[in-house]
């Protein structure tokens, strides 16, 4: 199987790659795995006070096609609210970078990934906003 | 051979875990030969594309069931009836154990090109002892794989001695189904683990 153009350049290239501080309260983070082959998936992204995502990371060990699904998951996070993340689907991935169909399971680790960051950050900020001496008791 | 006829039933096995390996082979002998092309070649096309058909669906029997992981995957696959994933969700734990580990390997490999050999030989020093760990537990999966299996016999014995399927005996299997694709799931992370300390290791 041939890898295409737009995978081998986030392969070679990856974009965002790295880790935030998982207990910081803007972060959230998003950790995904493949049950059938054993990759797994690691996306954050950190939100402003606006509630915009303003930079995202992400760490992959598995197959190229799986590292460039995440690597372009974290281009498109960027700048977009929360609400407007949530929209991402693992269609459009597909779409983006070529992928055939036994590659599909890798952009829809990704889509899983990035919901997973969101609503992780969503349980910290919530629980932040609701009960602020409960979250910074429980550190 | 009819498109209802399962893996099981085409080679003679009763729909159990523990299988005679010696009486799936000679099935699998006995039906080869019976469509094998030889014998069909002055037969009509018609003729001759049922008992490739037939031919084919053999070996995938027997490829699928000879092996026991794929004997499961395959039981799991013909009990739910449908296409859902065989094998469950990780834990989010062993996830980011998985996460923490390959990160180690990572530095690994690059302590491998720097200039420190005493960072180097900790970092493989720390790198066996996890993978003897790793064994260990592949190893007590093997064990519940096997308890599994067994289990998953006694209920189909009773099954059949009892007549029917009461539906405490479907919530019995569907449990039993339910920890294989855990098991399935958990050994398939760690065995990925294996082979990449190995190659770090190398």
């Amino acid at each position: 199987m041939s890898y295409s153009e737009k995978v081998i350049d986030h392969y070679n290239n990856p974009r965002n790659i790295g880790s935030f501080d998982k207990n910081d309260l803007h972060v959230g983070t998003g950790i995904v795995g493949a049950p059938e082959c054993g990759d797994v998936m690691k996306l954050q992204i950190r939100v402003n006070e606006q509630g915009v995502i303003e930079d995202a990371r992400f760490k992959t060990f598995g197959c190229g096609s799986a590292i460039a699904s995440s690597s372009l998951a974290t281009e498109w996070v960027k700048g977009k609210t929360v609400e407007e993340a949530l929209q991402i689907k693992n269609t459009e991935i597909v779409k983006e970078l070529n992928l055939p169909p036994v590659k599909i399971h890798c952009s829809v680790l990704a889509e899983d990934a990035i919901k997973a960051a969101l609503e992780d950050y969503k349980k910290k900020s919530g629980a932040a906003n609701s009960a602020p001496a409960a979250a910074s008791s429980g550190g | 051979m009819s498109e209802e006829t399962d893996f099981f039933s085409c080679l003679g096995l009763d729909r159990k875990l523990n299988i005679d390996p010696s009486q799936a082979e000679s099935q699998f002998h006995a039906l080869s030969r019976k469509f094998h092309p030889d014998y069909f070649q002055d037969k009509s096309s018609r003729e001759r594309e049922i008992s490739q058909d037939n031919a084919s669906f053999i070996n995938k029997a027997y490829r699928t069931l000879r092996d026991p992981v794929t004997r499961v995957e395959y039981l799991i696959r013909i009990e739910r009836g449908s296409n859902g994933p065989v094998r469950a969700e990780a834990p989010p734990d062993l996830l980011e154990e998985v996460l923490e580990l390959r990160e180690k390997l990572e530095e690994t490999e690059l302590l491998k090109k720097g200039n420190d050999p005493s960072r180097l030989e900790n970092a493989r020093e720390g790198i066996k002892r996890e993978l003897e760990n790793l064994n260990q537990r592949l190893e007590a999966f093997q064990a519940r794989f096997q308890n599994l299996s067994d289990e998953w016999d006694r209920l189909q014995d009773r099954a059949r001695k009892g007549g029917s399927d009461g539906l405490e005996m479907t919530a019995k299997k569907g449990k039993v189904l339910e920890e294989f694709s855990k098991v399935l799931s958990h050994r398939t992370y760690l065995l990925n683990l294996v082979s990449e300390i190995r190659k770090v290791l190398e």
